[in-house]
């Protein structure tokens, strides 16, 4: 917040709030780097960054004060395994928590040249995390790429319009996954028609023709946007992806905040991991593994649970039925 | 010239804020911990406007809301009767009622079958953690009328209890009955309703803190009707 007063009585209030940011943030670090010798350790090695961040915020007060919360951060370019091991033979913690997917490598590198036991490891901010953990022992998570079924019934709850048929175009990498999320999303029964495109050569005709087929031909409810950074290329988007949905007013499923813009007709509807409910489902995930003895037998990676919404506000007002209410479901409104 | 206007809308525009701030900490405030299917900012919207003249806060989360009581006491705070009953030095003063009463049922939500509570004993149950982690099992206990507890899972959003059931993370949600009939409405799961015996769950109430009672909040809560009710899960509200 800055306010100005005829041009030259600047008044930074922000600098004041950034004061106070900077405090809350030191008084929380410290809080969480206090070290009770009564209590388990639980230690977090978490990029820098604004997410992680969240995540630790609400794993670290969830947790509260029944252990002692450490941090450390890990580079993905600087951190090396021997760094990364003394860390973990200083705290000697329960848990390590691993954010993000350089971290969950480096602690299976860590593995391989460290006999165990083990701490128990829960793992989180990782894509594709089922791919990426394999191999690291003592180990369970939560899955960072948010369900279809999730997207989907959060879509049908804001909509007064079929959301029956959701139509997804996918390289072959992401075969098993697509297959994965129609099962679910069967549960509710959406039905994902999913288009395969080899993803070489040219993609934005591939796509452009796919999703074309999808809206005029399945005449599917809505377009879902897979995570895949090959799909969402801008030149792929601009003679891909814009094309094809140029005459469709279908809801196109968006996992990503950005691509949900007033600027370009793309994503109009984003369903996001809410990041400090992350932590704070994480910090759950602790507890119940204390009640198991810290073993992470029996379980299996957990879907995200605390989702964001962010909606194309004056787009979907314009092109969707939108529920009585549904404004007030959403937590970003985009106009 | 220039500069004596600068300092004199300086001096103008303090004069403003301190008026503003002054105005603030004289009306009485309202703090807010109701899990509703609409989000907090939203909620905390829509009350706003019932009680004008009242700073309403509403917080998403138990931990943030019993934090600021603490640092901050409010006039009144506006939650479940379970929520304000373990508030210290609060007197209630306005009760939201439905269908004649204070409280309301609770049920077991499942997918495919029925889930009787005697069942549910060491298994996984979902449910909206309104009290807290470390009061939630004796809670819960109370509700099921059970001795053998179930493990529990939490979640801060009624909407997140769906996912409980659709990822399998319990064999089942135990929920209001109003709630459970919202989630059968938003969902195509085969989802089943089992009734529990035990405890019923205090509606929404609106309490005081000793000595800062306040007549506006008791009236606006009086008039509420409609669709901010609704929310609330309650028709009316009587004064105690």
């Amino acid at each position: 917040m800055k306010l100005q007063i005829q041009g030259k009585g600047t008044i930074w209030v922000s600098m004041l709030a950034l004061l106070c940011v900077g405090f809350i943030s030191t008084a929380s670090a410290q809080t969480a780097t206090e070290v009770d010798e009564g209590l388990e350790g639980v230690l977090v090695l978490m990029p820098e960054s604004e997410t992680s961040r969240s995540a630790f915020d609400g794993l670290s007060e969830e947790l509260g004060d029944e252990f002692n919360v450490s941090s450390q951060i890990v580079d993905a370019e600087t951190t090396k395994v021997e760094q990364l091991a003394k860390y973990i033979s200083d705290a000697k913690p329960v848990v390590v928590v691993l954010m993000n997917n350089a971290t969950v490598s480096l602690y299976r590198r860590y593995q391989s040249l460290t006999p165990g036991p083990y701490p128990a490891a829960v793992m989180m901010l990782t894509s594709f995390l089922k791919e990426s953990s394999k191999g690291i022992k003592n180990a369970t998570g939560i899955i960072y790429e948010i369900a279809g079924i999730t997207s989907f019934v959060t879509l049908r709850q804001l909509l007064d319009q079929p959301v029956a048929n959701v139509g997804v175009v996918y390289r072959p990498w992401a075969k098993g996954f697509v297959a994965e999320q129609k099962v679910l999303a069967a549960t509710e029964e959406i039905n994902i028609i999913g288009t395969e495109i080899s993803g070489e050569g040219n993609v934005a005709r591939q796509i452009k023709r796919a999703a074309y087929d999808l809206l005029t031909e399945e005449k599917v409810d809505a377009i879902w946007i897979l995570n895949d950074n090959a799909l969402l290329k801008k030149e792929v988007i601009a003679n891909g992806w814009l094309p094809a949905l140029k005459r469709s007013s279908a809801p196109v499923v968006v996992n990503v905040s950005s691509l949900v813009t007033p600027k370009i007709k793309f994503g109009s509807f984003a369903v996001l991991p809410d990041h400090e409910q992350l932590g704070v489902q994480a910090a759950n995930i602790i507890f119940e593994l204390q009640d198991q003895d810290w073993g992470v037998e029996g379980r299996s990676l957990e879907d995200p649970l605390a989702v964001e919404k962010v909606l194309l506000v004056d787009y979907a007002q314009d092109n969707f039925k939108l529920k009585k209410q549904a404004l007030d479901q959403v937590d970003k409104l985009v106009r | 010239m220039r500069k004596l206007l600068s300092f004199s809308a300086l001096g103008i525009l303090m004069l403003l804020i301190t008026a503003e701030v002054s105005l603030a900490a004289d009306s009485p405030s309202m703090y807010v911990y109701l899990p509703t299917d609409i989000r907090p900012i939203a909620f905390q919207k829509q009350l706003q406007s019932h009680f004008p003249g009242v700073q309403v806060t509403v917080f998403g989360r138990i931990r943030d809301f019993e934090k600021n009581i603490k640092k901050k006491p409010p006039n009144a705070v506006l939650s479940p009767g379970p929520v304000v009953e373990l508030q210290k030095g609060m007197t209630s003063a306005v009760q939201g009622i439905r269908a004649g009463r204070k409280d309301e049922k609770y049920v077991l939500l499942s997918i495919g079958g029925e889930v009787d509570a005697k069942t549910v004993g060491g298994k996984v149950i979902g449910i909206l953690d309104l009290l807290g982690r470390k009061r939630m099992d004796a809670f819960v206990a109370k509700i099921l009328n059970s001795s053998k507890a179930p493990k529990l899972k939490r979640v801060t959003r009624i909407e997140d209890l769906l996912r409980v059931l659709q990822f399998k993370l319990a064999q089942a949600i135990l929920v209001s009955e109003r709630n459970a009939k919202a989630l059968q409405k938003a969902s195509k799961l085969d989802l089943q309703i089992k009734p529990v015996t035990g405890m019923k769950v205090g509606l929404p109430v609106i309490a005081f803190v000793k000595g800062k009672e306040s007549k506006e909040i008791v009236k606006a809560a009086q008039k509420l009707k409609g669709d901010i009710n609704v929310t609330m899960g309650v028709e009316r509200w009587n004064k105690l």
